[in-house]
């Protein structure tokens, strides 16, 4: 057995990735503490599944080093393997295999035999929702059922860090909400979970966060550590009919950092917000749309995003 | 590890059985070629349509056409002049023409003047019948000692055949095509089976996503590529021993040399060729891509390897390129521990260098392959 070098669950020193001449993951540098659920933020493209596979061994860092759980992702990745489990962004278990045959593959793979299988095959089928179901083909389950499936086959050898990339993608909401209680049944448990995702109502379940843009970090800490230090100026939210002219009046004023849409609402963002109130009255009488709320909110990490997003942009 | 093989293995079994097309097309599918090819060869070069045109309409030429029906490779039928054989070659309804010239018997019994000629005309297109009918031709005349001049219908082909007095085919006295195409089509088919089924193997779990998942659990790349192997070998080699067997027991193919040392060869030269099938899957991203190109070079293989046409009639440097196919070997191994009995004794250098071949090939897979894996 091979010595691990630190108690970290990860640890990225000056990561980077270099295709020719695109840098998909630059000098990228952060610890994930054991047994928190941390989540990579960004938009897509911006090098969150490059991170991963970096992390898993699959793809070498053109430079900068990491160890996963104190082992190196160089040298040592096959120490890796043994102790983690990974769900893909797309969907990787084998679709004309049924339930029972999946889990009994990726158990057999990872070692895991006899009696002490038994027992994590009906634990995985309880918590994925799927007793009686052994025998379906897996192509035949839909989205939230597939899902949670791939996530019992990465924790049948009961690893102690798992890598989730992007694992909502294409779920339904309340699907989404029961897969996320899962992992923090998990987290609870002790299992660091390590997951990338750009649903930012996800982000709010993180402990610890880290904002990817274009392949460099752009922001790192708790989601309240974040908006705390991230935000730049207050968020005005404006229920109002005609939202579309509104915003069209509203972005004329040229007075704003973000003037979004948010479903039928409005988040315009500013320093000191409330010295602008009346004048985004008068705009929007002009304009003819009716006013039925307006009030500073507090500002949701979407907000908080997109404005370091800007930020990142403009520097 | 053993393990991991072992539930690799279990799993591409039951995907293959659920695999409704695939299955049953890598069963049956050698199987159905493998009976046409010996149905349709099976029969020999007989009853050729053969248009006769006798000018002399003596004894003597009669007895020619006798001796000619007798070969059962002639199947005459009579017309009257010269432009009816013509017509009847260019159109496809004879495909041989025999002319005796008048004063065919006189020049027969007069032993001071010249020689008699028969004219035997041959339609080339089809270059192995052509063969097998120019050799039996040659034995007819020959039995009458007369000196014959043969041309090939086709133009610039032809030349004149200097008279063999003494011809006798070795090995294949019934000059049974059959002979000659079914070993080549089984060294064909088994090299073809298992390496299509291996290159399609790991391109599939790469087309699916799957490859990725798996390079992420302990499963190490040699635990892979055996799991994959072991089905294709499977496959394969059941396929190989089953055609010999319909080969042997159905068409009277000879088998001549030792059972069990063809069964090892077979099992080491299969070895080899899914070697080079593993290389492609190592390499293509779909499946369909692995197939076309594995099909590509099975056809390259096949033409150079003496399939179709003997390797001795190809230009030099095309039977120098021929060497570094393992199937040119094989079949020469094949065919000779079939038809010839031949041991150990005789071909142990083709044997050496289908091993020498194979372990090139193999180096090179796994080289392509971990280069494949870290980018």
């Amino acid at each position: 057995m091979l010595a691990r070098v630190n108690n970290h669950a990860v640890e990225a020193v000056e990561l980077t990735k270099q295709f020719d001449r695109f840098t998909a993951v630059n000098r990228v540098s952060f610890t994930v503490r054991r047994g928190e659920i941390f989540g990579f933020l960004g938009p897509n493209g911006a090098g969150k599944t490059t991170m991963i596979r970096m992390l898993l061994g699959l793809l070498a860092p053109t430079s900068g080093q990491a160890t996963v759980l104190g082992f190196d992702i160089v040298r040592q990745a096959s120490e890796i393997r043994q102790h983690i489990g990974y769900m893909s962004q797309r969907f990787s278990l084998y679709n004309d295999l049924t339930v029972a045959e999946n889990l009994d593959f990726f158990g057999g793979i990872y070692g895991v035999k006899g009696k002490r299988f038994r027992e994590r095959e009906r634990y995985v089928l309880k918590m994925a929702g799927l007793q009686g179901r052994e025998r379906e083909l897996t192509k035949n389950l839909s989205g939230g059922w597939r899902q949670r499936l791939a996530l019992g086959c990465a924790i049948l050898h009961e690893p102690e860090m798992l890598f989730l990339d992007e694992p909502t993608a294409g779920v339904d909401p309340i699907s989404r909400r029961r897969f996320w209680e899962l992992l923090y049944a998990l987290s609870e448990e002790g299992c660091t979970i390590f997951v990338t995702t750009h649903y930012m109502d996800e982000a709010e379940h993180c402990h610890r966060l880290a904002f990817i843009q274009r392949g460099r970090l752009v922001a790192i800490g708790s989601p309240e550590a974040i908006k705390r230090e991230k935000m730049r100026g207050q968020v005005l939210e404006i229920d109002c009919a005609a939202p579309q002219q509104a915003i069209n009046a509203l972005r004329s004023m040229n007075l704003f950092d973000e003037t979004a849409l948010y479903g039928a609402l409005i988040h315009v963002v500013a320093e000191d917000i409330e010295v602008h109130r009346a004048r985004i009255e008068a705009v929007l009488r002009e304009a003819g749309a009716e006013i039925r709320s307006m009030d500073v909110i507090a500002p949701s990490l979407e907000d908080v995003f997109i404005a370091s997003v800007r930020g990142g942009d403009e520097s | 590890m053993l393990y991991r093989i072992w539930k690799l293995t279990i799993k591409e079994l039951i995907q293959l059985v659920r695999d409704r097309l695939l299955a049953p097309f890598v069963l049956l599918g050698p199987l159905a070629e493998l009976l046409l090819i010996a149905w349709s060869t099976s029969q020999g070069i007989e009853h050729l349509p053969t248009a006769v045109l006798d000018l002399d309409r003596s004894a003597a030429s009669r007895g020619m056409i006798a001796a000619m029906i007798n070969t059962e490779t002639f199947a005459p039928y009579f017309v009257e002049t010269l432009d009816q054989i013509t017509e009847d070659i260019h159109r496809g309804r004879a495909l041989a023409a025999w002319i005796i010239p008048r004063g065919f018997e006189a020049r027969l019994l007069d032993a001071s003047g010249d020689s008699p000629s028969v004219q035997v005309i041959l339609d080339g297109a089809d270059a192995m019948a052509a063969q097998t009918a120019s050799e039996v031709a040659k034995g007819v005349v020959a039995s009458y000692g007369q000196q014959i001049v043969l041309q090939s219908a086709l133009p610039g082909v032809g030349n004149p055949v200097p008279l063999e007095m003494s011809l006798r085919v070795w090995f294949n006295e019934e000059m049974k095509e059959s002979n000659y195409m079914i070993p080549s089509e089984l060294g064909f088919l088994a090299a073809a089976i298992t390496a299509m089924i291996a290159s399609m193997a790991i391109a599939r779990e790469r087309e699916l996503g799957t490859l990725e998942q798996l390079m992420v659990t302990p499963i190490r790349t040699v635990e892979l590529v055996i799991g994959k192997s072991v089905i294709a070998i499977a496959l394969g080699y059941t396929e190989f021993l089953l055609m010999l067997g319909l080969v042997v027991w159905g068409f009277d193919v000879p088998l001549r040399g030792s059972l069990p040392l063809l069964m090892v060869i077979a099992f080491l030269y299969m070895l080899v060729e899914l070697g080079w099938g593993l290389m492609i899957s190592a390499v293509a991203r779909t499946q369909m891509q692995a197939l076309l190109v594995a099909l590509m070079v099975v056809m390259v293989m096949v033409v150079f390897c003496g399939y179709a046409f003997p390797v001795e009639t190809m230009p030099p440097l095309m039977q120098a390129i021929a060497n570094i196919f393992p199937l040119k070997h094989w079949m020469v191994i094949f065919r000779g521990i079939l038809l010839k009995g031949a041991g150990v004794d005789v071909f142990w250098r083709e044997l050496l260098t289908i091993a020498g071949l194979g372990a090139v090939i193999y180096t090179g897979t796994v080289l392509l392959m971990r280069r494949k894996q870290l980018e």
